[in-house]
């Protein structure tokens, strides 16, 4: 088990350094210069060429590229992350501010949205080509395919129209006020749990729980006459779910799009919300921070997939 | 089970010869949800051709007495706030969203197509690298990516394509490559090889063909996730920029701010939007189920 943790470790460290390439790269591409842009363009800077100069030394960006690139890894590997262009504060105080809001929504949103996606599935494998199953599959299927943002103006719209009821706006941490904060956080937090992060372990769970459903162990199970619930969840769904596991990694990317356009609807200042500031104001640090982060984090989840994917089914180790 | 019986009938009968387009239509009767995708699709497809015969308004003409003007006989869907009226931008948003869609899956698919065959049939350093850097570019979601992409290059129809595309690929790459990979191993391109057939020919004739089932899979597979990353990189304000008529556009906070008086503005843009994406995705589903139900669930 050991040796299988280990290579799998040392597998992610070129791609975390690769990922650290890749967005570093793409971000000098850029057209146009940034001290430019930042003194109003060409016009702003008719007659003052020193002054660039000097904008452009305090950005660093006088430097060669690859002191730059070494630079900000150790700006990373410190948690210092260097800062804004537009807000000209320290990353890490943003991220402090904007990264609690986001997280509790995904949290939520993936607990709530996996705990009905794998009943649903369940229920619709048990049904297979009745008619709960199609109305169960369609609801998945839309949930795919409605965006989040649109569902979420809808709520709005519902609450305000039908309800006469102004959804409470803006954000209080969790920590001061837990009933504000809930108020606040229900609406945009039902809007992805139902799409996405319901859908996707919906399908998944329906196909493998029919599959195992199928299995010689099911019939034997079942012919030493063990109540149809023990099969079902000691037998059918404990097999069924290790294929689900693999879900934790692609819920993290899904869960961060989902957060980038619910936090814009709702008007909550996440991180979601921040990169999409960032991309409007060309604050090219913001951008590469938060892409680098994101990467990151998927990496992570990835990984831990594969350990827990090894710790649930031995014949993976090997 | 009745399927299984019917198909062990005919295999007695001695009519399982079938091609590919009888096979389709018949486990299309056996998949309403597939019929509803290829229905929606057809629609889709009808709306954005016919979008100036079935339109009654100039898409781009504003007019200061129709501003937000309710659904009735003029205006079918209402008009905006500039008094454009909606059903015509969603008729011609329509072939935003299509184009957008169709170019990103073709385009990705194509390259997708080149990388993986050529990494699977070529093998060793190339491939190994290849697969490193296609690991890379999963660790990002595409939305994220296209973001990333898009402050680089910035906002217009063409950049959003481009952005769009280039996340779509590692998934498609890897598809193509497994598929290309276990098609390299079989004897018929063993044999090819033998009768002298140079790395060409066996790509074009012996492995392309045979690759192909999963490709138009992944391909299908791509267009509603497309559509929806166009309109949500749209809705942003990162995408395809006014006047132009994108649904996601038509949907960004410049509705919100009207949905109290006009929620019209938010309902239709919105709905067209998610029927496009759901009809493909189930149609996509479907034809995947038909061609190779051994993909089915991922």
């Amino acid at each position: 088990m050991w040796a299988y943790v280990i290579r799998r470790l040392m597998l992610a460290i070129p791609t975390l350094f690769g990922v650290t390439v890749l967005v570093f790269i793409v971000m000098r591409i850029a057209p146009g210069d940034v001290a430019v842009m930042m003194m109003g363009g060409e016009s702003g800077l008719v007659g003052r060429p020193e002054e660039l100069e000097k904008l452009r030394a305090s950005l660093g960006i006088d430097r060669p590229l690859v002191v730059q690139y070494v630079d900000w890894i150790g700006s990373l590997i410190t948690f210092d992350f260097g800062s804004s262009y537009f807000y000209h504060a320290p990353m890490a105080q943003l991220l402090k501010r904007k990264l609690p809001l986001s997280a509790q929504i995904g949290i939520m949103g993936i607990l709530i949205g996996s705990t009905l996606g794998i009943t649903g599935g369940v229920i619709a494998a048990l049904k297979q080509d009745t008619w709960v199953d199609y109305v169960i599959r369609t609801i998945a299927i839309a949930g795919i395919s409605i965006p989040t943002f649109w569902s979420g103006m809808l709520v709005i719209l519902v609450l305000i129209r039908v309800f006469n009821w102004i959804p409470e706006q803006g954000y209080t941490p969790l920590w001061e006020d837990p009933a504000r904060n809930m108020a606040q956080l229900i609406w945009p937090t039902m809007v992805i749990a139902l799409g996405f992060l319901m859908g996707t372990p919906l399908r998944m769970m329906r196909a493998t729980m029919l599959e195992v459903l199928r299995e010689d162990y099911i019939r034997t199970a079942r012919a030493k006459g063990l109540a149809e619930r023990v099969v079902l969840i000691r037998h059918a769904m404990r097999n069924a779910m290790i294929p689900v596991v693999t879900l934790i990694g692609i819920f993290l990317p899904l869960t961060v799009t989902g957060l980038v356009v619910t936090e814009q609807v709702f008007g909550l200042p996440g991180i979601g919300r921040m990169m999409v500031d960032a991309i409007t104001q060309r604050d090219y640090p913001v951008v590469q921070l938060v892409v680098t982060l994101v990467g990151f984090i998927v990496v992570m989840s990835n990984l831990s997939v594969d350990m827990l994917y090894g710790i649930l089914d031995p014949r993976i180790r090997a | 089970m009745a399927a299984q019986t019917e198909a062990v009938q005919e295999i007695i009968d001695g009519r399982v010869r079938r091609n590919l387009l009888q096979r389709t239509w018949r486990i299309w009767k056996t998949k309403p949800l597939g019929i509803v995708g290829a229905i929606l699709v057809f629609l889709l497809l009808a709306m954005a051709l016919f979008a100036p015969i079935i339109t009654f308004h100039d898409r781009f003409a504003t007019s200061a007495a129709d501003q937000l003007a309710s659904p009735g006989w003029d205006h079918l869907l209402g008009a905006d706030r500039y008094g454009r009226d909606l059903w015509a931008r969603i008729a011609y948003g329509a072939q935003i969203s299509l184009y957008v869609g169709f170019t990103v899956a073709m385009g990705a698919g194509s390259i997708a197509g080149m990388i993986g065959i050529t990494s699977a049939f070529f093998g060793g350093k190339i491939d190994l690298i290849g697969q490193r850097i296609v690991d890379i570019f999963q660790a990002f979601p595409g939305l994220i990516l296209a973001m990333a992409i898009v402050a680089v290059l910035g906002f217009g129809i063409e950049k959003a394509i481009i952005a769009i595309a280039i996340p779509a690929l590692p998934r498609m790459i890897r598809v193509v490559r497994s598929q290309a990979l276990s098609v390299v191993k079989t004897d018929y391109v063993l044999a090819g090889r033998t009768i002298g057939a140079g790395n060409i020919r066996l790509i074009f004739r012996y492995i392309m063909p045979n690759s192909m089932a999963p490709w138009i899979i992944v391909v299908t597979g791509q267009l509603g996730g497309a559509i929806l990353t166009e309109s949500s990189l749209s809705f942003l304000g990162l995408g395809v920029p006014e006047p132009h008529p994108s649904w996601g556009a038509m949907l960004s906070m410049n509705a919100a701010d009207y949905a109290e008086i006009a929620p019209w503005l938010v309902i239709f843009p919105g709905l067209f939007l998610a029927l496009a994406v759901f009809g493909f995705n189930i149609f996509g589903d479907a034809l995947r189920d038909v061609l190779d139900p051994r993909l089915r669930g991922r």
